[in-house]
């Protein structure tokens, strides 16, 4: 239906002039739209969710956005559905500053609807090349560090793709509320003057790897850090901190609570004399976790200097190229135990040891105490992919020196490097021991014949602890084979002759066994409930 | 017991550590000290008000959000809610969006956040023609922003 107006214009048809009779119409229809916008914007107001104030709107513009807006930047339909909407979404600076470069030219965009609110940056170098726009972009961002909130900048690409990153962070030269930096990146020595030389106050998290740097003066290291995450090395002619330094360091940055120093950050020496009281001079009084990587002889300099009262969780990893010797071992474990004493004392929550694929010299220590990541997990002990030296130097060391009787969950992966007589020295006797986990043939086959031995030498004298809290065996992705087979029944046969625990044996992921083979591994066993999860 | 009267004049007694979740109540308390007189909630009905007691009643006892918390902080990037909150929100959109201005006028933060994430779901994965759909909102842009709208999207489908 038409309205009277439209029908008055067609009628003067003839009694104006054209061009007249033109503009008149071509005056209606504006008006008419106009009139048309009024209804809907009026339409809009009546729908529930725009008479919320700009400031929900806008919160929820947010929480719409958080889900999606590292991926892609679907979220910006939020700002397509009406002009009230848009209108709310480009004033919401927040909405606009947590940078996203899915595309460079709405990077640009979003830098200048995020007005003057503090900037959350995130940019991981694309591959395979950066481009002249990647490069302006980044450094009108750092242009304005009086803005950045958070800034990573993921640049480890090969070797000559990567961006020149001193060029672009010495735009950057005070950052007062930067809380959060993470710059991983192989373009060496990126860091220096005048890259934050007016200073960034409320640095809380440093994350810096990948690269070399020419000193130690160059990290960015405040008195507001909480978390201290290095992973570098020290350029061809730059200079490694010394022990004095890094103590310093630490003495100025009171409320640390995680602290990682990877490669070569950790000195060897060149740490001042101890005081006549043999007191560490350094106490990291706020200092939870703990990760190292550097040689033992490094991290037992470390630890003479340093109090960790607070300490949680410690993760060692050792870097030599050589094998270790019982000597250096037996060093680095009194130097944690006197750092460590109460977990030492006590036992520890949960001690994972492995070896690096690549590097069969490596050796890795996760130890958690009992406030530590694993304070819920029973007590427990996971060898994975150790050497069979590694066991005869630590396990008794850690017997020695470390208390192992509340140890409660035992898993072996390695493959056939603990021999049966390791199993009886070092676990038979431990009261708590409940559950056991081998994993591939060889630690079955052993731990088969050690509860065999144990289980004959009981029968003459019970005196003889043989595992005697024991509960649960779990095998796992081991070649089942019926020689396997029977050395495992035989001894889980002989120990049942023997007043013990219940017993239940968790098959799983194994090659050969089948239901066949498992109906007669349930047979011979019927004081045992075996569980097998039917995979072959 | 607190007295609160709605806008449309009706009166509740609720027990001061349910409605203490409400951070303007428990200041206008603090400020004014026992009193006889009813609060007036003139931004709140007494349907709406019910709802919003449900909810107090609910986390009564649960530790009250801090105070000093940084609004402009993003905490939980997730848009996951708590199986009661989702019941609890499981209303018409008018009681919703009054809900949510409730929860704004009376400064219950967690239910504020609630509400907004809520909606935020709904919105999930919806294209802005859908959105529309879902909030009976007419498209009113001019062409021009139309141009500029496609051009956004351009830049957002373009990886």
């Amino acid at each position: 239906m038409s309205s009277v107006a439209p029908q008055n214009l067609c009628e003067e048809n003839g009694n104006v002039a054209a061009q007249e009779h033109q503009r008149l119409i071509q005056r209606r229809v504006l008006d008419l739209q106009s009139e048309i916008r009024g209804l809907v914007d009026f339409h809009n107001t009546l729908s529930p969710i725009n008479r919320l104030p700009a400031e929900i709107l806008s919160s929820i513009f947010i929480q719409a956005s958080l889900e999606t807006r590292k991926e892609n930047l679907s979220w910006i339909r939020l700002t397509h559905v009406c002009r009230h909407w848009r209108a709310v979404a480009l004033e919401c600076a927040a909405l606009w500053s947590d940078l996203s470069f899915a595309n460079l030219n709405f990077t640009e965009v979003m830098l200048s609807r995020s007005k003057n609110a503090p900037l959350a940056v995130e940019y991981d170098a694309p591959y395979p090349r950066t481009t002249l726009q990647n490069y302006e972009v980044l450094s009108n961002i750092l242009h304005q560090g009086h803005r950045l909130r958070s800034l990573t900048i993921m640049n480890d690409r090969p070797r000559g793709l990567v961006l020149h990153l001193r060029k672009m962070l010495s735009r950057c030269i005070v950052a007062p509320i930067l809380e959060e930096l993470r710059l991983c990146s192989r373009d060496d020595n990126f860091l220096g003057p005048p890259f934050l030389s007016g200073g960034a106050p409320s640095l809380k998290y440093l994350r810096i790897s990948g690269c070399k740097i020419a000193d130690w003066s160059c990290i960015p290291l405040g008195p507001g850090l909480t978390t201290l995450d290095l992973d570098l090395t020290i350029a061809e002619r730059g200079r490694l901190p010394s022990g004095k330094e890094l103590l310093a360091s630490l003495r100025n940055m009171p409320l640390l609570k995680e602290l990682r120093l990877a490669q070569v950050a950790l000195p060897v020496d060149g740490y001042p004399p101890l005081p006549s009281d043999l007191r560490p001079p350094v106490v990291c009084a706020n200092l939870q976790t703990l990760e190292l990587v550097a040689s033992p002889k490094a991290m037992c300099g470390f630890f003479r200097m340093v109090r960790l009262p607070l300490l949680r969780d410690i993760n060692i990893t050792f870097n030599n190229r050589h094998g270790y010797t019982t000597e250096v071992m037996d060093n680095f474990f009194s130097a944690l135990h006197v750092i460590w004493s109460d977990v030492a004392d006590e036992g520890f929550k949960e001690l994972r040891m492995a070896r690096d694929g690549r590097n069969r010299n490596s050796l890795w220590f996760d130890f958690h105490g009992r406030t530590g990541a694993s304070s819920n997990e029973p007590h427990t002990l996971l060898l994975a992919n150790v050497t069979r030296s590694n066991v005869k130097q630590i396990l008794p060391i850690l017997r020695r020196g470390w208390e192992l009787s509340k140890l409660q969950v035992l898993d072996v992966d390695m493959d056939n490097v603990m021999e049966d007589t390791d199993w009886i020295l070092r676990f038979a006797d431990l009261p708590k021991l409940q559950d056991v986990t081998v994993v591939d043939c060889g630690p079955v086959m052993q731990f088969a014949a050690a509860m065999k031995q144990l289980a004959l030498a009981v029968a003459a004298n019970p005196g003889i602890s043989s595992f005697p809290a024991l509960e649960r065996i779990t095998v796992e992705e081991a070649h089942l084979s019926s020689r396997l087979l029977r050395s495992l029944t035989e001894a889980l046969q002989a120990r049942s002759k023997h007043d013990c625990p219940a017993l239940k044996v968790y098959i799983t992921n194994c090659e050969e066994m089948d239901g066949k083979a498992f109906e007669a591994f349930m047979k011979d066993l019927p004081g045992v409930e075996v569980i097998w999860d039917g995979r072959s | 017991m607190v007295l609160l009267l709605t806008s449309d004049n009706e009166m509740f007694s609720v027990a001061e550590d349910v409605i203490k979740r409400s951070a303007y109540i428990k200041n206008m308390l603090e400020d004014v000290g026992e009193s006889d007189l009813p609060i007036p909630l003139p931004n709140v009905e007494s349907n709406v008000l019910v709802k919003i007691l449900e909810y107090c009643e609910h986390y009564r006892g649960e530790p009250l959000p801090a105070s000093d918390v940084d609004p402009a902080e993003i905490g939980d990037r997730s848009l996951d809610i708590a199986d009661w909150d989702q019941k609890y929100m499981a209303v018409d959109q008018e009681m919703l969006f009054e809900i949510i201005l409730a929860a704004n006028y009376l400064d219950i933060k967690s239910l504020l956040d609630v509400g907004c994430k809520t909606v935020a779901k709904m919105m999930k994965g919806k294209s802005s023609e859908e959105i529309r759909t879902l909030f009976n909102i007419a498209n009113d842009f001019t062409p021009e922003e139309e141009a500029q709208i496609r051009k956004e999207n351009a830049w957002a489908e373009c990886r």
